[in-house]
């Protein structure tokens, strides 16, 4: 996510400030970010909303440590995925397990993930991405979402999920070479 | 590198970083091997499509549903302009109780009395001026005196009050 440094460095010091109307426009511009973190890890349609907003109220209440030294977008990162995997613990979700290996059926698991709407928009091979998305464990759809949606690298990830740096891209390495696998046959034969 | 091709390791290590730490000569290999150009392809229509939005959207009134679980600033009671002026008045009329009690005052308001004394030697013929005035005034004065405090006091009120919806803005 492109961020001009004066742009998003004012906005965050008026919601530093307590100006709501600054933080209305902090929403707006992060809800996005936010809603593809907790859309990966929570299938409880029920639950995201609710989820969504626990994490902005606690951007709110915990901007002011913001320093400044990372990114904003990485910083929202690591409060969503810290909510999301408290929320996961919270209802006892497996987090490391991969859901296709533990005998679940996608139904089972994301039946109301995607919307009609959503559903007649997407084309097949979007929508297979997504089911095999969802088939893997909790830890590796955050990974991948952190890495290419929040554009987070290694090390930030790590700092964000207390990880080292290498246990990130081998995670990211495996995640990646299971969705190769399952969506193009081919590459499950090289493998 | 397996069998002399990049390993799927490397090709999303040379996606993910733009570089290869093993070194400059299998980037070099890439651009000759059409092999492992086309897995370098087909990981990269993979990452594009990771990168897409999953296509999950918050309601439009999700931004005013946050705002709504922020509570109001509302000041602490001592901290509220009131309750500073009540403890000022209360701490005052406590210290000046101790002093009466405790202190010998007899000096200082023999002192007081006589600074009174030739004030009111010096001020008499003014104030018996103003007290013709008044009578003058036929006793009239009075509701413009009273005018004045009820005046004074809604100022005071006023920027109390004037104080609290700046501090509730916020």
């Amino acid at each position: 996510m492109n961020e001009p440094v004066d742009e998003t460095g004012l906005l965050v010091g008026r919601v530093q400030a307590g100006d709501r109307q600054a933080f209305r426009v902090f929403i707006e511009k992060y809800k996005r970010l936010v809603a593809a973190i907790v859309f990966r890890m929570v299938y409880n349609a029920a639950d995201r909303e609710e989820l969504s907003q626990e994490i902005f109220l606690k951007i709110f209440e915990n901007i002011k440590d913001f320093q400044g030294s990372a990114k904003i977008s990485s910083w929202i990162g690591r409060i969503a995925s810290n909510t999301c995997i408290n929320h996961l613990r919270k209802k006892r979700l497996p987090l490391f397990a991969d859901v296709s290996a533990a005998g679940q059926t996608l139904e089972n698991v994301a039946g109301d993930s995607l919307t009609p709407e959503c559903l007649n928009e997407q084309d097949d091979s979007h929508r297979n991405l997504q089911r095999e998305i969802n088939r893997l464990p909790a830890h590796h759809r955050l990974i991948l979402t952190l890495f290419h949606f929040s554009e987070m690298n290694y090390d930030e990830i790590g700092k964000a999920l207390k990880l080292p740096a290498g246990t990130v891209k081998s995670h990211l390495f495996r995640a990646r070479q299971k969705l190769r696998e399952r969506l193009l046959p081919a590459a499950r034969e090289e493998a | 590198m397996k069998n002399g091709h990049l390993t799927d390791e490397q090709l999303q290590e040379i996606l993910d970083t733009g570089i290869l730490h093993s070194g400059p000569i299998l980037p070099m290999h890439l651009g000759t091997c059409a092999s492992c150009q086309k897995r370098l392809e087909a990981f990269q229509q993979l990452y594009a499509a990771l990168a897409t939005d999953p296509g999950f959207a918050l309601a439009p009134t999700f931004a005013d549903s946050v705002l709504d679980r922020i509570p109001t600033f509302r000041p602490l009671f001592w901290q509220r302009p009131a309750a500073k002026i009540a403890l000022a008045i209360t701490a005052s009329a406590i210290t000046l109780a101790g002093l009466l009690i405790f202190v010998n005052m007899r000096p200082l308001a023999n002192g007081a009395l006589q600074v009174f004394e030739i004030f009111k030697t010096a001020f008499f013929p003014l104030a018996a001026q103003m007290k013709q005035l008044f009578l003058w005034m036929g006793g009239n004065a009075k509701p413009f005196l009273y005018g004045g405090f009820g005046l004074f006091s809604a100022f005071i009120v006023e920027r109390i009050l004037l104080r609290q919806n700046v501090r509730h803005s916020h």
